[in-house]
Formats: structure tokens, sequence, C-alpha cells
């Protein structure tokens, strides 16, 4: 035979086991050559004819395979349709088990695992500048000097700066245009859709009257209009108009910066000013830096580097030491996602356990329920059905409610997914990214089937191998050991998968309350904040109108720094930093850098922080001869445990000698999560800044900020928009958001596992004590008490009660080593944790045990022997 | 499910028995293959099945048509199979025989007396060919 009909005849007899159907074949040939009507191509007819009967047999094959399935499928479905109770109390368990980890998954995907939109996404990294206040905003002398000599970068681009434009159209738009060096678009790999972006030669004043807008801009404000490239967009930078011309459109979904709430839609050249250029004015810091690491560099290499061209550039000043604040340089996904990634993923984990909990639980089920049904697929396999289908079917089984659970976990994922995206703490990327799309679909679907597989497999393991002889004996002793022992594994492995996600929520709701429980300084509680613009010279006057308000205890103000909390919580304002040294010192000694504050004296009393030594500000002290150091200060200046009131620093913006008249503890300002840096306090300049203003309040402050406001609103002058009263409780209800919806996260996740392992235990419990009436009838006959029953039954249940803790405290401790970084103020191995955790398994365990314990104390032995 | 009604020991007593099978409903070439096995006797193969019918009847019968309804006749319990012997003619391959089991005859004779009783009255003229 040729070569085609050797690979249908091997198909054919692969399909059917013989070569009968080639044998059919060969004959017909030599009998057509026997009539003298043999084929004019021989060969090629009986490769025809071969080919035919593959797909035939082939036919045959799917035929018989659809008609198989049909049969497990309506045998699956009749065997679900038949306990109605059971089969809806697993659906609702995988359906909640699923949902949440679709929607868990959905969050995670989008903010923490998918790439960035750009290419070479994995080499973008974001440089920060060093500071008492941690990594920030870049000066133009670094960026300058760092894009000139660290080679560790292909390109390296810096934004900063505004500039409002005013798009034409039906009543105009204002837009927001950033601007950004040159190199911003050759870092981010992207090419404009129209005309060319504008170059280096563009970053000099005079010479930077271009724009480059969105797709977005283009379509809304333009029409897309193919010849935008030369049109012209006008920008009124304060009293001055000018217009700036259109040299290129970016393809659809650029932005930058990514991942904000609020997309950028213009970019301008960035145009650094003269003064801003060296280090003759101080250094302001604006500019957020992002480069491209080359393809042989490092993120170590470009550390190095970049720290070597920050020492000698800013040597020699006195206000910062270099290598005591190196840079810093991270991915830009790692940037992006920030503190929220450690968190998101381990939530992500619970989740997997809280659906392991549900799929152990349902397994358990389906034994049980493959149990009851023994005796039946005992007589249809003596009867002739194959036992791997009987296997199959079951599996079937466990498949169809996996199917049907995740097409109700994913409506009920779309359902809630807005709620939970609305729950996120701010400041999170990418959260308007967040939906349900084909990649979400995809896990769901893989979690139905790997969570069908997971708990039918036993059952139809067990259905395909029970002897047929065992299982056809009486239906009471059907319960082998075997199948009993494993049961009581599945349980007291689903009561170690929960004690391991009870120890983790445990842990977060324990770092949640220590959180929000600690000291941060000063009393935030009955304290707002506001700022007053246009009061130059008249803070004197704002305060006496604002003591003499209605429900206000006490008031001061301060200048020179935010207010704690406010800079971190609502993203405003910042900080002053100077430095000192011991007076007493030499000159040459190291200064100690410390951020600043300019207060009225009551601030210590109406912030509530404490002065520990000394005396807090008097009404004569004056700017320049006094100050106040708290404690890090104190001790960075004079050494640990030395009192410094009465003794001298000197330095200061204008170094001066400055006499210490008090200590005070230090403050929080960012927050009980951040560091505190070191804190001087000088008296207040009248007319120095705009001044913060701080209030204590006598009622809850939501009674009382009304009343302020109309006070303020008579104070500023006609016309200026009146400030924002802010609760400081609010600001630390911001801070605290992320660490808020994690722990109620983690205790609903825990909540969720504990009832479905409490709902575990009653079934497995409840089916034992069926399958042990018999004994228990004899143990009654025999004078046993109802107490003596109940008590060996919970005894029962409490040893593989406490096996499962026992594994699952011991994982939950090795498994907290891997996130204690993400803990705050709690060690993974806090006894008080573990011990918690064991007491309310214990107790849900043994209260779910009760109830088949109560009903194992009431068998009739007379009803239960008589049967047997 | 049957019920049998019997007396034992004085006593009435009714015992369930499983239904006589009855013969499923053939198509028309299931009835010409099952026919055509029926004739062959142990020379009921594909190859000659085919040729049988399309010599008697002067349609076209496929191997392809012929294998699949021998298939369907098998899982519809009217046929088993076994293979004989290999033959030199068939290049020492084994011919696939079909064996009518005791239903075969009993569902032909059903399509028969169906195809008779409503023929009966019309008047028609066949004779076989």
């Amino acid at each position: 035979m040729s070569e085609r009909r050797g690979i249908a005849a091997w198909l054919l007899h692969a399909l059917e086991g013989t070569d009968a159907a080639a044998g059919d074949v060969v004959e017909e040939l030599e009998w057509r050559r026997g009539e003298g009507r043999a084929p004019r191509f021989p060969r090629a007819w009986v490769a025809a004819r071969l080919w035919m009967a593959v797909m035939a047999a082939l036919a045959l094959v799917v035929a018989r395979t659809l008609r198989t399935m049909r049969f497990v499928v309506r045998d699956a479905f009749r065997a679900l349709r038949s306990t109605p109770g059971a089969t809806a109390f697993a659906l609702v368990i995988l359906t909640v088990g699923i949902g949440a980890a679709t929607v868990t998954f959905s969050v995670v995907d989008h903010v923490v695992i998918r790439s960035l939109p750009f290419e070479d996404d994995e080499r973008l990294v974001v440089v920060s500048s060093g500071g008492p206040n941690g990594n920030g905003p870049v000066s133009p002398p670094e960026f300058f000097a760092w894009h000139e000599r660290v080679t560790a970068f292909e390109s390296l681009a810096a934004v900063g700066t505004n500039a409002i434009l005013e798009i034409p159209g039906d009543g105009s738009e204002a837009l927001s245009a950033l601007g950004a060096s040159a190199s911003l678009f050759d870092v981010l790999g992207v090419q404009p859709l129209l005309g060319r972006a504008f170059t280096e030669d563009n970053e000099v004043a005079g010479r930077d009257a271009v724009v480059v807008i969105s797709h977005g801009v283009w379509q809304r404000a333009f029409g897309g209009d193919p010849g935008v490239v030369g049109r012209t967009v006008r920008q009124t930078p304060r009293d001055e108009t000018r217009d700036r011309t259109i040299v290129a459109v970016m393809p659809p979904g650029f932005t930058y910066p990514y991942g904000t709430a609020f997309d950028r839609e213009a970019w301008v050249p960035l145009v650094v000013p003269a003064e801003h250029r060296d280090f003759r004015r101080g250094r302001s810091s604006y500019l957020q830096v992002i480069g491209k690491l080359r393809d042989d560099a490092t993120l170590d290499d470009a550390i190095t580097q970049l720290s070597a061209v920050s020492t000698s550039t800013l040597s020699g000043l006195s206000f910062i030491d270099p290598a005591e604040y190196p840079p810093s340089a991270v991915p830009l996904k790692a940037h992006l996602v920030g503190g929220a990634g450690g968190w998101m993923l381990l939530v992500l984990w619970a989740v997997v356990l809280v659906m392991l909990v549900a799929c152990v639980n349902v397994a358990n089920l389906m034994l049980a329920r493959s149990q009851s049904r023994a005796h039946e697929l005992s007589v249809r396999a003596a009867l002739g059905a194959s036992r791997g289908l009987l296997g199959v079917s079951l599996l079937v089984e466990s498949l169809s409610l996996s199917a049907a659970a995740v097409t109700l976990g994913v409506v009920a994922a779309n359902w809630g997914l807005g709620a939970i995206v609305a729950a996120l703490p701010g400041g999170i990327a990418r959260v308007d990214e967040i939906a349900i799309d084909l990649r979400v679909l995809g896990f769901a679907a893989g979690a139905a089937v790997a969570t069908g597989l997971f708990f039918g497999l036993a059952p139809a393991r067990q259905a395909s191998r029970t002897p047929l002889a065992e299982s056809l004996k009486d239906a009471a002793r059907a319960a082998t050991a075997h199948r009993r022992r494993w049961r009581t594994v599945l349980m007291s492995s689903q009561v170690a998968l929960v004690a391991l996600l009870l120890v983790v929520s445990a842990l977060f709701v324990s770092s949640f309350v220590r959180v929000t429980t600690a000291d941060l300084g000063f009393e935030r509680r009955d304290l707002v904040t506001f700022m007053l613009r246009g009061m130059a010279g008249r803070t004197a006057e704002a305060l006496e109108a604002i003591r003499a308000t209605p429900g206000v205890a006490s008031a001061a103000h301060l200048s020179g720094g935010s207010v704690p909390l406010v800079a971190r919580a609502y993203g405003e304002g910042g900080w002053s930093g100077t430095s000192f040294r011991a007076a007493d010192t030499e000159e040459g000694t190291p200064m100690v850098n410390v951020n600043m504050w300019r207060v009225s004296p009551e601030l210590f009393e109406t912030a509530g922080i404490e002065i520990v030594r000394g005396r807090s500000f008097a009404a004569g002290d004056e700017f320049g001869q006094v100050v106040i150091l708290d404690e890090q200060a104190a001790a960075s200046i004079f050494g640990e445990g030395t009192d410094p009131v009465g003794r001298s620093v000197y330095g200061g913006s204008r170094p001066a000698t400055l006499t210490v008249v008090g200590v005070a503890r230090p403050v929080r300002i960012d927050g009980p999560e951040q560091p505190v840096p070191a804190h001087v306090y000088f008296p207040e300049v009248a007319g120095s800044g705009v001044p913060s203003f701080l209030v204590r309040t006598s009622r809850p402050a939501a009674d009382v900020v009304p009343m302020l406001q109309s006070t303020v609103a008579e104070l500023l002058p006609a016309g200026t928009p009146p400030p924002e009263i802010r609760p400081l409780d609010e600001a630390f209800r911001i801070l605290t958001a992320g660490r808020r919806f994690n722990a109620s996260l983690m205790s609903a996740f825990g909540l969720v596992a504990l009832f479905i392992g409490a709902a575990g235990v009653y079934a497995v419990m409840s089916s034992l004590v069926m399958q042990q009436r018999r004994e228990l009838g004899v143990r009654v006959a025999l004078g046993a008490t109802r107490r003596q029953i109940i008590a060996g039954v919970l005894r029962g249940a409490a040893v593989y009660l406490g096996v499962g803790l026992v594994i699952g405290l011991i994982a939950g401790r090795l498994l907290s080593e891997l996130f204690a970084s993400l803990l705050f103020e709690v060690r993974p191995g806090d006894a008080y944790v573990y011990a918690i955790v064991a007491a309310i398994l214990a107790t849900v365990g043994l209260l779910a045990a009760l109830g088949p314990a109560r009903r194992a104390s009431r068998v009739d032995p007379l009803v239960t022997l008589r049967a047997e | 499910m049957a019920v049998d009604v019997r007396r034992q020991n004085g006593n009435v007593v009714f015992i369930a028995m499983p239904a006589a099978p009855k013969a499923p409903v053939l198509r028309e070439f299931e009835l010409l293959v099952l026919m055509a096995v029926l004739s062959l006797g142990d020379d009921a193969y594909p190859l000659a099945i085919g040729e049988a019918i399309e010599t008697r009847t002067g349609r076209k019968a496929s191997r392809q048509a012929v294998l699949i309804t021998l298939e369907r006749l098998k899982d519809k319990g009217l046929l088993t199979s076994y293979y004989g012997k290999a033959t030199a003619a068939r290049g020492g391959r084994p011919k696939h025989i079909f064996e009518p089991r005791p239903l075969a005859r009993q569902a032909v004779e059903a399509s028969l007396e169906r195809i008779g009783a409503m023929a009966e009255g019309l008047g028609l003229q066949f004779k076989p060919r």
C-alpha cells in the first residue's frame, strides 16, 4: 500500500482495533479485478476507500461519545435533583467561594499583576531624591547631573510644573498640561499618532510654545481633525496669554503619569527657570523622574551611579548630607502598586484559602452522597454498567455543580465588583481599569474546573474501586473504615485551613487595632484644621475671633509646614527643614537635619502635644532667640539622656544661636506607620506665610464646623473662597483606609471560612452519628446515660478538631513570617493571637458537633437494634 | 415492570418481573441491513452485506453507511459481532462478522407487519426482484 494508505490503515487500526475494514477494501479490489471492473487508479481508489472508512469510524466514535456524555450528564443532573437541599447548600458554598475569588483576582490582577501598557515596562524605573522625610521629588540640578552622567539609563526624563490650557470648542474646556522633558516619549517607547513630539530644543523659554495632546482631546475638542497639527491652544499663566502650537497627537490610551485618578491629556516642554538650575537659592525639588534601564544594566547599577552623582552634586551644601539621604530607584510598576501590592497578594491567597475550605466542605458532602448511593451504584455495576463510567458520572456531577457555581459566582462578582472597588482605599493605581474581562473569566473557569475535580475525584475514585461484593452488603455497613477515614481527614483538613485563615485574619485585625490606637504624639479627636489665605498681618485678629466662636475650647496657628497627618492624607503641603548642632560643639561638627514649625504659644495645649521638659513658648518669646526641640532632635543634637533645657543650639537658615526652652514629645506627622523625623519649634513670626489653624472643640467637631465656617467667612476679604475645614480624625481615617479595608476583608473571609467550616463539622458529625447508631443503641441498652453519649461524641469531634487546629496553627505561624513586614506592632509569634484563634475554633467546632451529639443521645436502642 | 400473581401455600403472592423487552423501531436502511445479516448467516460482514443490498434491491449502499448502520444496530441490542479468521484474499486481515441477536428477527417482523398493515387495502402489487 502507498504511504497515504499506510497512514489511513494505521488510523483505522487505532480506531477499531483491527484491520478488518482494510481487509474489506482489499477484498473488494480483488473482486472488482475478477469482475473486470478494476478501478483505473487502484492505489488512489484504495486510499480513498480507506480514508472514507476512517471518516466513518471517527463519526462512530464521536456519536458514541456524545451518547455516553448525554447519558452521563443526564445521570448527574438526576442525582443532583434527587437531593435538592444538599445540592443547594453545596451550590451556595461554591458560589460564595468562586465569586469572592473572582472579585479578588480581578482587583489584584488589574492593580498588581498585569504589565504596564508601555514598551519594555520592566525596565522603567522611578528615581527619587533622598531627604529627611523619605524619598521624594528631585531638584533640577540633580536631574541634569544624572541625565548627563548616569550611564545605567538608556534615557532619563522628568515631569513637573503645570500649565492650564484652554481648548477651543463649544464652551472652552480647561486642560491641565504637564511639563515634561522631551525624552519622556523615548523613555516610554511611544510614538505619536500624528506629527512629531517636541525636542530638547523646545526646553528653552521662547521656543517652548508647543504642546502634545492626547487622542481623547483630539477627538473631543477637535473632532478628530487630521489637520490638527499646527492648530493652536491658548495658555493663561497668570496675566499673560499666549498660544501654543499643537505638534503631535498621542495614540489612543496613552497617558502619563499612568494609573492616577486624574488622566493627563496634554504635555508641554519642561522649562527650568535659571534660578532653579543651581543651588544658590536653596534646593527646590519638584520634578518626578523616570528612566529606562539599559539592557545590560541592573537596578543596583543605577542606584550606585545615582548615589555617586548625587554625592558630588550636593557636596558642600549645608542643608543636606547626601551620604545620609541617598537617592532611590524603584521599578515603575512597584512604584505604582506601592504598599498595596503586599497586602493585595495576601488577600488573594486568603481568598484561595476560602475556596479550598469550600472545596473540602463540598468534597465531604459529595463523599457522603456517594456513600449513600453506594448500594445503587453497586447494583448498576452488577447489571453491567462500567465502573469507570459510574466514576465519570460522579465527576460530571461535581463539574456540573462547579459550572453552575461559577456562572452564579461571576454574576455575583460582576454585581459586587462596583461596591468593592468603591470601598478600596484611595491612592491605588489602575483602579478605574478593574473589570470582569476575559482573563478574569478564564480564571473563574479554571477555578471551577479545579474545584470540580478537587471535590469530585474522591467520590469518583471510591465509586470505581470499591469491590462489588462489599458494597452490595447491608447499606448500614457500607461505610467502610476507609471511607470514614477519608471524611474525617477531610474534616480535619478543613479545620486546619480555617485555623490558618483565622490566624492571618487575627494578625491583620490586631495590626489594625494597634494602628488605630497608636500614640501619635498629639490628640487628634475633636481637632480641626484649615488654612486662611489673604489674611497677611491679621493672624492675631483671626485667632481671637476663632477662640470666641461657640464650641471652641482652644485655638492656635502654625506655619512652615503642614498640620500633622494632612500632608500625607490629602497630598497637600509639605515640610520645611533646617539643621542644627549643639552651640558648644566645634565648627565642622555634623549638623542634624530637622523639620520645623513656627507656632503660636497655644499650639502645644491645643494639639495635646506634651512638653516633657522645660516650658512651652510664652508671650514674650521671639523668633530667632528660643527654640523647643522634640525628644528625637534633643537626642540627636545633645545625645541620649541629656537635658537640653537651658543649653543652646546653633544653625538654621540664617545661622544663629538659640536657647532651648523646652522638649516636646515626638509627633507622628505622617501617621502611625511612617518614620518620625526630628522636629523643632520656633515662635511664630507675624506675617510669615499662610498660617494653618488648629482648633480644639469642646463638642463633637461636626457640630462646631458650621459655626467656624461663618466666623471664617466674616474674616476673609470679599471674594475669597472659604477654606475647607478638616477634622484630623478624617485625615487619620484616610491614612488608615488601607489597613481598615484589609482588616475588614480578612475578617470577612475569616467569618465565611468559619461558617463553612462549622457547617462541614456539623455535616460530618451528623453522618458519623448516623453510621454509628447501632453501636450507640447498644451503649444505651447497656446503661450509658445521655450525658455520657454526648460527651463521647464531642470527644470524638474534639480529636478531629484538635488535629486540624494544631496543623493549622503551626502552618499559620510559619506562613506569618512571610508577611511579617505588613504587620504593625504585632509579631507573628504573639501567643495571644493563636490562643484566641484556638478558642474561637474549638468553641464553634464543638457547638457545631453538639447538635449531632444530642441526636445521638436520643437514639432508641429498641428501634435501632430491631432494624438491624 | 410486570406483576405475576400466584398462590403459594394458600397465600396470594405478587411477584414483580421485568417486562419482556420491546423490539426497537427500525429505519428503512436499518431494516435492509438487518435483513441482509439474517440472510447471509456466517458470512455477514460489511462488504458482503453491502453487496447483498445492492444486488437484491438495486439501491446503492456505501460501505460507510453499512458500517455505521451495523454499529447502530449493535448499540440497539439487535446484533453482536466477532472477528473471523484472516484470509489470504484479504491480505491476511480478518473479517468482522455480525450475528443477529434474538430480538433482531422480532424487530424485522414487526417492521414488515407495520408496512403490511399500512399497505392493506391500497391494492399495491409488489414482488421480490
